[in-house]
């Protein structure tokens, strides 16, 4: 699939900008803070419905407006063509009273869910942070499989969404029964949500790491120049085959992990829901739920050796482009499609030989845009096959 | 955001400040509706002004089903046509106006005035759960006992848990519990749905 054309108003530093957009291979290059990212995030936002800085859909729409217009609004809009045809997306944000967000989509002129926009729009980014998915904070490969999922799979959306409500409904009764006494009944109800949900949560992102690791290997292997087995490993803060009660530094053995123990809906329930109420005393004191997917994380794993703790942050840089080239397959596999990838910066920090590789993994895509300060950093080949865009505060030029 | 302006006179100030305490109503359109008033004729202040008053002076909550009312019991719980051995259970007193509307419902109902949902800061004690269940004690204790509860809360989170709350309480009770069929627009509320759709939601329902 690509975009054929890129409407923006508000958005970021974008006053105004109509763009159209070539199949192939396009090179955007402007000086820092220009807007040439803002153009990825758009597309990527069109996609998800979200920025992909996540604390940060509030600021997508542009400084200035504000002053100009007493709710604020942004617009984004895409011409898409893909295998069934042409297609038009359009989200508006807007600024709403109390400080809220207002988002609204159409798909083809028609107003739809967020929901709806799964599929549409397949887009997998590349940023220069991305780093930080092997090193950083497990909230961050949280966000990411959720990000990544919740471009492919409604039901997932639909998973992550009830149990997201119903954790914030058992965390604030946790902080209540602080306070007052709460009947068991009370906890029964919020249970009976949080556990089909959260299991469905678990299995949905396990089925997809097991997919992503599967497609990463013999990409790993050919950026490591043949030296590191790459593996994902799904690490559920809950296991089936683990009495709730045992020490998390137990429940983390790799071997555990790699047991197909624990795989089944009815053990996994079952195993959450027992972890719910043998950890009560705990949670109501800490205020917080203590088991669930939302306490999950996904390790990066190379020779049998943690990358998020003991990689070097070269091993960590290719682990994490190993992936995201992964998440171009399967999201080419899931939504049948060749998804559009977008590089922000990545390039410039690749070596010559993993450039290589990774525009050879992504030559099969039918549209990549790249991001770049300077032009001159690439082969002269390379940028003679790109249509070349200049971006100049806000402005785009052909 | 409320204007601090000294150019304001302390009247208009405070009614802006009124209107923008209401569910929905910004500062901007809280000062909007103040300079209608001001420049629309002096009767259609003083009308709101009485409604306004008559609304808390003559409404009180009916002691049996606790739907609002100027009469205790209200028209509906006083109307020996009406069958007493269904009670209807919902969550706000514009939910039997949506129910009434749809003309397929021909029993009693019971108002909850609310959902259980922490985040908000109510629990069950906070609605009028403890006089639903003291109702239905309170019947099977005489010769007309309710025969059926319809949890005709909202499809959303909040809604479907309080049914189920409600359902858990009045396990043992004897009595038939039911939830309205599914058909109703999930997330949606029981006041924007069709007539046809309730009526239907209502002659499906199911024993939960
Ligand atoms: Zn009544």
């Amino acid at each position: 699939m690509i975009v054929r054309h890129l409407s923006l108003t508000n958005f970021r530093l974008y006053a105004r900008l109509e763009l159209d957009l070539s199949p192939g291979l396009t090179i955007v290059q402007g000086d820092n803070a220009q807007g040439k990212t803002s153009l990825l995030e758009a597309i990527y936002f069109l996609a998800t419905a979200h920025s992909p800085h996540t604390t940060a859909d509030r600021q997508v729409i542009r400084w200035g407006a504000a002053e100009e217009a007493a709710y604020p609004f942004a617009i984004l809009k895409a011409d898409l063509l893909r295998r069934d045809g042409p297609h038009v997306l359009e989200i508006g944000i807007q600024r709403a009273e109390g400080n809220r967000l207002k988002k609204e989509i159409r798909i083809d002129h028609i107003a739809r869910r967020g929901i709806d926009l799964v599929g549409q729009l397949a887009v997998v980014l590349f940023l220069p942070g991305d780093v930080e998915l092997v090193s950083g904070a497990p909230a961050l490969r949280r966000s990411y499989l959720d990000a990544a999922l919740s471009q492919v799979d409604a039901d997932y959306v639909r998973a992550l969404d009830q149990y997201e409500r119903a954790l914030t409904q058992r965390n604030a009764l946790l902080r209540q029964a602080q306070e007052r006494p709460v009947d068991p009944d009370e906890f029964a109800i919020w249970d009976d949500q949080l556990v089909p949900a959260g299991v469905d949560v678990a299995l949905r992102r396990r089925r997809a790491v097991a997919e992503l690791a599967r497609l990463a290997l013999p990409v790993h292997r050919q950026l490591s120049n043949g030296l590191e087995h790459l593996d994902l490993i799904y690490q559920p803060n809950f296991d089936a085959a683990a009495p709730a009660s045992l020490p998390r530094s137990y429940q983390i053995g790799l071997d555990l992990l790699h047991s197909p123990n624990g795989l089944n809906r009815v053990d996994l329930e079952a195993a959450f829901r027992r972890a719910l109420v043998d950890r009560r005393r705990e949670e109501i004191a800490r205020g917080s739920t203590l088991t669930g997917p939302h306490r999950d994380d996904l390790r990066f794993v190379a020779n049998a050796i943690d990358l998020g703790d003991y990689g070097s942050r070269g091993q960590q840089r290719t682990a994490v482009l190993s992936l995201k080239l992964a998440e171009a397959a399967w999201m080419r596999q899931c939504v049948g499609e060749e998804p559009i990838v977008l590089l922000d910066e990545v390039l410039a920090e690749l070596d010559p030989n993993r450039r290589r590789s990774l525009l050879d993994h992504i030559s099969d895509s039918h549209q990549t845009i790249v991001t770049t300060t300077d032009v001159g950093r690439f082969d002269a080949a390379f940028v003679k096959q790109a249509t070349l865009l200049k971006v100049i505060y806000g402005v785009v030029m052909q | 955001m409320t204007t601090p302006n000294r150019t304001l006179p302390p009247s208009v100030v405070r009614l802006i400040d009124a209107f923008a305490q209401l569910p929905g109503i910004g500062p901007k359109s809280a000062s909007r509706l103040t300079y209608y008033l001001l420049r629309a004729p002096s009767e259609v202040s003083l009308t709101l002004a009485d409604a306004l008053r008559d609304l808390k002076t003559l409404t009180r909550l009916c002691s049996v089903c606790l739907n609002i009312t100027e009469r205790d019991p209200c028209e509906i719980c006083s109307d020996p046509a009406r069958d007493h051995s269904l009670i209807c259970v919902v969550e706000e007193p514009l939910d039997v106006v949506a129910i009434e509307r749809s003309r397929s419902f021909t029993g009693v109902y019971h108002v909850l005035h609310g959902v259980i949902s922490p985040m908000n800061g109510v629990g069950p004690d906070d609605l009028r759960l403890r006089e639903l269940l003291a109702r239905i004690d309170k019947a099977n204790a005489t010769r007309q006992p309710v025969r059926e509860v319809i949890l005709a809360t909202n499809p959303t989170l909040e809604g479907e848990n309080t049914a189920s709350f409600i359902q858990r309480k009045l396990a043992g009770a004897g009595v038939r519990v039911t939830r309205l069929a599914r058909g109703l627009p999930v997330g949606g509320d029981l006041e924007y749905a069709d007539e046809i759709t309730l009526s239907r939601a209502l002659e499906g329902r199911q024993d939960m």
